[in-house]
């Protein structure tokens, strides 16, 4: 691919999943945790999983969790710190899934799901709450990450088998 | 790239299998509360009587048939208030501004002690 294309895809599903971000946060989230969202703007990262390197992947996730939470005004909140190293770690979940070739995108959305709000739940007991305790939360949130998770794969599949080869083709 | 292959079925099998394993409770739910501060145990609240104690942390929690609720925090979202109220081992209330978790002790314990 050349840089140039590179760069606009990356920037253009950056912008997407920036305002995903912003209207998933107008859709109220069950639980009881502070920045807890529904993470359908994780559908980009799924989409870029297809064509883009492991960096921009990594770029995009933390890029467009910064240019969402400014949207939203909850830049450096403790929500925020969540929700930066949950998106961070499912892009790597769900890069490393997709290299073995071996899972279809349902499985990696739901797996990069688990391991996401895995790791916001860890930042909240280490840095927030101190307290493991949080942590019987995770069941509830996994649920609810599950059904966003797979409705992710289900757009994401159909938008890389409608537009697949010329978002990532020269 | 497919949306769905054999291998994905492990995927959600090991989700179910964890929700599994969270969800069911462990030990029948004592009349205590225990209040957790930075990590801390604070205060441990009785449910047998009810009560409206004030946290020093900020908070008003509400004791009413054997159910605790946060009613009033001073924190700016309130999640632990509209969290409701809960009587149950396997939900703890979680305050994360406040930094503080109320959950309900397990009677395992007791329980093992009896049938030993």
């Amino acid at each position: 691919m050349i840089e140039a294309k590179r760069v606009t895809t990356l920037s253009m599903l950056m912008a997407i999943g920036a305002v995903l971000y912003l209207l998933e946060s107008l859709i109220p989230f069950p639980l009881p945790i502070p920045g807890g969202r529904w993470g359908f703007s994780n559908l980009v990262l799924m989409i870029a999983l297809a064509g883009l390197p492991f960096g921009d992947i990594l770029t995009l996730s933390i890029g467009k969790s910064i240019i969402g939470s400014l949207l939203t005004g909850r830049l450096a909140t403790p929500g925020f710190l969540m929700g930066v190293a949950g998106t961070a770690s499912a892009a790597a979940t769900m890069w490393l899934l997709n290299k073995t070739r071996k899972f279809g995108l349902l499985g990696i959305s739901i797996a990069g799901a688990a391991v996401s709000n895995f790791s916001q739940l860890m930042v909240a007991s280490s840095l927030i709450v101190k307290s493991i305790e949080i942590i019987f939360l995770y069941p509830y949130m996994l649920i609810l990450g599950s059904i966003s998770a797979s409705i992710n794969a289900y757009v994401a599949f159909e938008v890389i088998r409608r537009m697949g080869d010329s978002l990532w083709q020269d | 790239m497919k949306f769905f292959t054999r291998n994905d079925i492990l995927i959600v099998i090991a989700a179910f299998a964890i929700v599994i394993l969270f969800v069911f409770p462990r030990g029948k739910a004592s009349s205590f509360a225990e209040v957790y501060h930075d990590g801390r145990l604070v205060r441990t609240i009785d449910l047998s009587s009810d009560s409206e104690i004030f946290l020093d942390v900020g908070m008003v929690v509400k004791v009413q048939d054997g159910r605790i609720s946060v009613i009033d925090s001073d924190c700016p979202e309130k999640l632990c208030v509209s969290q409701g109220a809960i009587s149950m081992t396997n939900i703890p209330i979680v305050c994360v501004p406040n930094r503080t978790l109320i959950k309900i002790v397990s009677s395992q314990f007791e329980v093992d002690a009896i049938t030993q």
